[in-house]
C-alpha cells in the first residue's frame, strides 16, 4: 500500500533532549480556590463540586474546575460561554490574538515565553427551514489557542495548549487548557533518527487497506490529554493520517517515542474495552 | 432516567469487509458507561457481529427498530460512515444481518415515541459539505436532536475518551450541545463535532439545540411540524 506524505517530518531534530518529571496536578479544593483568584474571582466562597474526576469551585455565574488525573483546567462564565448572542463575531484575528495575549499574560496562568500561537477556532452556528431556503450561519465566538514550548521544543499531543475563549464583545467567557508543571529534569535521551521513526510508523500501517494520507507528521514533547495522569514529558514523534478504502475513509493516529530510553508507555490499555461477546 | 443502548464495530470480516478500527468499543462502551455512571439504565450494548443493521432500520421499512434503537432514549453508534453525494449517510456494520450498512433514508427515528436523542461517532456523519436536512428530515420523527461529525473523525486511544465525557455530562442534566462539542472537539486531532437540532419555528429549534438537557422538559415533535433545524458546530 502506497502512503502519500502530505505532511513530513522536520528534517532535522536535535541529537538529543531532556526528559522532564512532572508535577502532580493541583486539585484540591484549596488549590482550585487559589487559582480561582487569577481569573478574578474571591476564591473565598465554600461552593465546591467534586466528581470523581474533577473538583469544581463556583462563584457567581463562574466556575473553575481542574482535572484530578491531567491538571487540565477548565474557567467558564456560565451566563455566556457557548452562547450565540444577539450579535455575530466580527473581531479581526489581530484583535482577537490581542485579547486572549492580554488575558494569558494578566492571569499567569502559564508563562507567556512558553506559549505560542496555533490558530484561531469558532464555534459556529447554522439555521435554516426545512426547504433550505432561509438558511444562515454565523460565528458565535472565536477559540484562540495557543501551544506549550518547552525549552523551545514545541509540545505536541493532545495535552500542552490553552484555549481562550471570545465572545463577540470581546469578552473573555471562557479558557480550557492541558499543561502539567515540569517538576524538574530527570535525564537525558538521545532521540532516534527520523528515518527510523518513519520505519517505525510504516510497519505500524502496513496491513492497512486502501490509499494512505499522511496530514500530519510532527516531532516534539508529547503531552497527554485531560483524562490520562502522566508523570513524564517525553519526545514523540506523531503521525495522523487518513484513509480511503473505496467508499469509506477513516482517520488514526500513531505516536512513536523519539527518545532512545523511554520512561512510560505513550499509550495506555482501552480505557472501556468490551471484550467478547456472545453471539447474539 | 433515560434508557440508553449502544452499538459499535470494530472488525469488518467479509462479507462486509473494511479497515479494522480500534475504539469504537471505546466511545460507545464509554458513553453508556458514564451515563450509567448517573443513574441512567443500560438497555442493549451489541457490538461488532452483533450489532445489526435492523435495529437501525424502520420497521415500517422491514427493520427491526422498535425493538432496538428506536426502543431508547439515546443511542449511540460507533464505526465507519460516510455520507455520499445523493446525501444518504451509511454506518457500517461488521455482519451482514440483512445489510452490512444501515442508511438514512431507512431510519425513522422517534415513531416509536421513545429515541429522542441519536449519537453517531463516525466520519461525515453530520456533513456540512452535503444538505444535512436532506439527509436527515425524514429521520427526525419526534427525535430530538443528533449529535455528529463533520468531516472525518479520528479512532484513537488518546480521542477514545470522547464517548465517557460526554456521557457523564449529558446523563449530569448539562446542556447536551456544549457537552458534545466541548468533549469531541479536538484541534489536535481535527475532530469537528456538530449537533443538529428540529423546531416548530427558528427561535424553537435555536433554543432547543442550545438548551436542551435531559431533564428540560421539551416535547416531541410530530414530523409534520418540524419547520427548522438549527445546527452548531467548531472548526
Amino acid at each position: 500500500m502506497p502512503i502519500r506524505y502530505a505532511a513530513k517530518l522536520p528534517s532535522q531534530v536535535p541529537p538529543s533532549l531532556t526528559v522532564y518529571r512532572l508535577a502532580p496536578p493541583q486539585s484540591s479544593t484549596s488549590q482550585v480556590a487559589a487559582l480561582s483568584q487569577r481569573f478574578g474571582l474571591s476564591g473565598k466562597l465554600r461552593e465546591f463540586i467534586m466528581s470523581e474526576d474533577w473538583t469544581s469551585y463556583h462563584e457567581g455565574r463562574f466556575r473553575v474546575s481542574v482535572h484530578r488525573k491531567s491538571g487540565a483546567l477548565r474557567y467558564i462564565n456560565r451566563d455566556k460561554y457557548g452562547i450565540e448572542a444577539e450579535s455575530d463575531f466580527k473581531l479581526s484575528p489581530k484583535e482577537t490574538k490581542r485579547i486572549a495575549q492580554e488575558f494569558l499574560g494578566r492571569t499567569k496562568i502559564y508563562p507567556t515565553k512558553q506559549a505560542r500561537f496555533y490558530k484561531i477556532t469558532h464555534l459556529r452556528s447554522g439555521v435554516s427551514d426545512i426547504k433550505g431556503k432561509k438558511r444562515t450561519e454565523r460565528l458565535i465566538d472565536a477559540g484562540v489557542i495557543y501551544r506549550r514550548l518547552v525549552d523551545e521544543t514545541p509540545v505536541e499531543g493532545p495535552g500542552g495548549y490553552a484555549m481562550v475563549n471570545i465572545d463577540p464583545e470581546g469578552g473573555v467567557v471562557g479558557m480550557r487548557s492541558v499543561w502539567r508543571q515540569a517538576l524538574r529534569r530527570e535525564a537525558k535521551v538521545k532521540i532516534i533518527p527520523v528515518g527510523q521513526a518513519l520505519e517505525a510508523f510504516e510497519r505500524l500501517v502496513s496491513k492497512v487497506k486502501g490509499e494512505l494520507t499522511v496530514t500530519t507528521a510532527t516531532f516534539g514533547y508529547f503531552e497527554q490529554g485531560e483524562l490520562d495522569r502522566q508523570s513524564y514529558l517525553e519526545p514523540a514523534y506523531v503521525f495522523i493520517y487518513i484513509v480511503q478504502n473505496g467508499e469509506v475513509a477513516h482517520k488514526s493516529i500513531e505516536v512513536i517515542a523519539a527518545g532512545q530510553q523511554t520512561f512510560a508507555k505513550l499509550k495506555g490499555r482501552k480505557r472501556f474495552d468490551a471484550g467478547e461477546q456472545k453471539k447474539r | 432516567m433515560a434508557s440508553v443502548g449502544v452499538e459499535w464495530i470494530n472488525n469488518f470480516p467479509a462479507p462486509c469487509t473494511q479497515n479494522t478500527l480500534s475504539y469504537c468499543d471505546d466511545t460507545s462502551v464509554g458513553f453508556l458507561n458514564g451515563m450509567v455512571s448517573r443513574g441512567h439504565t443500560a438497555t442493549f450494548n451489541w457490538g461488532n457481529q452483533n450489532a445489526f443493521e435492523t435495529d437501525f432500520r424502520d420497521t415500517s421499512l422491514g427493520g427491526d427498530d422498535g425493538n432496538w434503537v428506536d426502543a431508547v432514549d439515546f443511542a449511540h453508534f460507533s464505526s465507519h460512515g460516510g455520507t455520499n453525494s445523493s446525501n444518504i449517510f451509511k454506518g457500517y456494520f461488521g455482519g451482514q444481518n440483512a445489510s452490512c450498512t444501515w442508511r438514512s433514508d431507512k431510519a425513522r427515528f422517534g415513531n416509536n415515541f421513545n429515541l429522542e436523542y441519536l449519537i453517531i461517532d463516525a466520519c461525515n456523519s453530520l456533513e456540512l459539505t452535503r444538505d444535512i436536512i436532506a439527509v436527515w428530515h425524514d429521520t427526525f420523527q419526534r427525535l430530538h436532536m443528533i449529535f455528529a461529525f463533520t468531516d472525518l473523525v479520528s479512532d484513537s486511544w488518546w480521542t477514545g475518551g470522547r464517548g465517557y465525557n460526554f456521557g457523564r455530562r449529558a446523563g449530569n442534566n448539562e446542556k447536551l450541545t456544549n457537552a458534545w462539542l466541548d468533549e469531541c472537539y479536538s484541534f489536535w486531532a481535527d475532530d469537528n463535532p456538530v449537533t443538529m437540532a428540529a423546531g416548530r419555528s427558528e427561535a424553537d429549534a435555536k433554543n432547543r439545540r442550545d438548551n436542551e438537557r435531559l431533564n428540560s422538559g421539551f416535547d416531541d415533535i410530530p414530523h409534520n411540524q418540524i419547520a427548522y433545524y438549527a445546527w452548531k458546530w467548531r472548526s
